[in-house]
């Protein structure tokens, strides 16, 4: 998105905007809560009170990164209508929650859990698990924040036309960032996220309103010009990208659902129903997100026939510099659209921080150098880690490594192969700790190879999902082998008795 | 691990997504209704409303399966909140 000319002091002025809303949303949400930054939970979880609203935004802001529009439209672009795909994959998050969400919250709930990794202590009571679930957490995470900066520096320096460099943009929002998370905690990525979710919607909106103008309005003729020039683009896909198709089904499903600050919210909800009800609206927001940018992505290959690979990645701004050219209102959207995905950046970013930081806190120092410290110090490392991870993180973010899509699928791969251990974990008694560790790390092992060596997919099977079936099978035949006596994890009097393995277990 | 827990007044109502096999078949049918394996590969026409036929088809099956993952949302999915409510006096907003 660099080299836009539209924008300048009006692009300047909106991110000011924003900013400052962002530090007044912090400021008031940590007022007043000292004691909630004194406890983990109080701190990462908003002590579990997330009401309606402020859930809902949450999930929605978090869910839906600034990638979801600057990195989907071009690949709708490049792919064509087979990228319709995007909705039903994160429609597909929604339903994998449904697998686990239910019982893991009333859980959650009575044993007070701050992070994934707790219900893996609580479940399989195995330290050497609990050690690989948080150290690919901490990876994905910190992989999925390093996105979002390197998104970030070039959104604000797009949305700028270059008026604040992409090194000052990151910094700024950084500092912004980093100064909310810290005086409100959760409660302020939360509420902040309110703002965020409201400037992503009108962001979107803008920029689909913007894209059928230019078309003026007639959608059936983009797809009838597509299907005459780049019929590939409009045909149904080869079985081979139908079998890619299904997989990113299962993929973004198993994978988006089990990201830590995705589970976190699970555990932040004030309610039951405060839950369900925002899943349920988060359920169709795939149609008013992905689905959006979809169509502008289509209408791109009638209005910009021809890019190649990298300059498809400049569309959203190619679009917003065309629509921003018409006159002053289209202009104002534009600017509208590109203050929406700073914050959607923005809003994925501090919960990926915060839920960085709450492992740090609680898995890492909380259970080494800090088990007798205060949970009010725990905190403090926690923050102070989170500080120094978007520093080493921004020094990374100067030199941004390819398209913003392979990151992204990077970070599933390893991610997903925590879905084991949440979907089969709560309701299969005889898995067993040692099955889980093999299996989790054999199926990270196996994708992480693979998407290094840049090898797959296979027939459409990405490396990423050949890992987890590996993962699974290894989850489950371990577990099926072995005897009652050896199943170390699950005999261990600190497991709970729901979950500990008997001879008599059935399957 | 049986949460339906015999002592809530509300024990009767207590469900749970994954004890609802019907609804897991609805899903993955949806899902794959939606991926157009099953059609000619590289067919376009007829186009409907201007928009390739397999189209339109997996436009449809996306909007089913929102609208049953929103349903089990609201209506296959009550674990807690009997108990919750209780506690609150149904404040819960």
């Amino acid at each position: 998105m660099n080299g836009l000319t539209f924008a300048g002091t009006g692009g300047v002025l909106v991110l000011i905007a924003y900013a400052v809303i962002m530090l007044v949303i912090g400021y008031f949400a940590g007022r007043g809560k000292s004691d909630e930054g004194k406890t983990n939970r109080g701190y990462y979880l908003t002590g579990g009170g997330l009401g309606f609203v402020a859930l809902l935004f949450t999930l929605y802001a978090t869910q839906y990164s600034g990638n979801a529009i600057v990195g989907y439209a071009p690949t709708a672009y490049r792919d064509g209508f087979s990228w319709w795909q995007s909705v039903p994959f994160m429609i597909a998050v929604i339903a994998v929650y449904l697998l686990f969400a239910p019982r893991l919250y009333v859980i959650a709930k009575k044993q007070g859990f701050v992070t994934p990794t707790d219900w893996i202590r609580y479940r399989f009571g195995s330290t050497k698990l609990a050690v690989l679930v948080a150290v690919l957490m901490l990876w994905g995470l910190a992989n999925y924040l390093l996105e979002q900066l390197v998104a970030m520096g070039q959104g604000i320096a797009g949305l700028t036309g270059d008026t604040v460099p992409y090194q000052i943009g990151v910094i700024a929002f950084v500092l912004v960032m980093l100064a909310y998370s810290w005086t409100g905690g959760m409660r302020a990525v939360a509420l902040t996220d309110v703002m965020q979710g409201i400037a992503l919607l009108l962001g979107i909106g803008a920029m689909l309103f913007g894209a059928l103008y230019l078309v003026e309005g007639d959608l059936a003729g983009v797809t009838q010009h597509i299907a005459q020039t780049e019929p590939e683009k409009a045909g149904v896909p080869t079985t081979e990208d139908s079998i890619n198709w299904f997989s990113m089904i299962l993929l973004i499903g198993f994978g988006a659902a089990v990201y830590p600050h995705a589970i976190q919210r699970i555990y932040a909800a004030r309610s039951e129903r405060t839950l369900k009800r925002s899943l349920a609206i988060m359920a169709w927001m795939p149609l008013a997100t992905t689905g959006v940018v979809f169509v502008v992505g289509i209408i791109g290959i009638q209005l910009f026939p021809g890019l190649s690979t990298a300059d498809s990645e400049q569309l959203v701004g190619m679009i917003a510099n065309e629509v921003a050219g018409v006159n002053v209102v289209f202009y104002v959207l534009m600017i509208l659209l590109f203050g929406g995905v700073v914050a959607a950046i923005v809003s994925t970013a501090d919960s990926a921080l915060l839920a960085f930081s709450s492992i740090v806190s609680r898995d890492v120092y909380g259970r080494s150098f800090g088990r007798t410290a205060s949970e009010g110090k725990q905190v403090r490392v926690g923050k102070v880690a989170g500080v120094v991870a978007v520093g080493v993180l921004l020094l990374i973010a100067w030199n941004p490594p390819g398209t913003l899509l392979s990151i992204f699928v990077l970070k599933f791969e390893l991610i997903v192969q925590l879905a084991p251990v949440f979907v089969l974990g709560l309701y299969w008694r005889r898995m067993t700790a040692n099955a889980a560790f093999w299996g989790m790390l054999t199926g990270a092992l196996t994708a992480g190879f693979l998407s290094v060596a840049d090898l797959g997919p296979f027939y459409g099977v990405p490396g990423g999902l050949a890992g987890l079936l590996l993962n699974v099978a290894i989850c489950v035949l371990g577990s099926l082998a072995s005897r009652p006596r050896d199943r170390a994890g699950t005999t261990d009097p600190s497991v709970p008795a729901d979950f500990r393995a008997t001879s008599a277990d059935p399957a | 691990m049986d949460r339906r827990r015999s002592e809530s007044p509300s024990s009767t109502a207590l469900r749970e997504p994954i004890r609802s096999p019907w609804l897991w078949v609805s899903l993955v049918l949806v899902v794959l209704a939606g991926v157009p394996f099953y059609l000619p590969t590289g067919t376009v026409e007829p186009l409907i409303g201007g928009v390739p036929y397999w189209l339109v088809v997996s436009l449809g099956a996306t909007l089913a399966f929102s609208a049953i993952t929103c349903w089990a949302c609201l209506r296959a999915w009550n674990l807690a909140e009997p108990e919750e409510e209780a506690a609150a006096g149904g404040s819960d907003s």
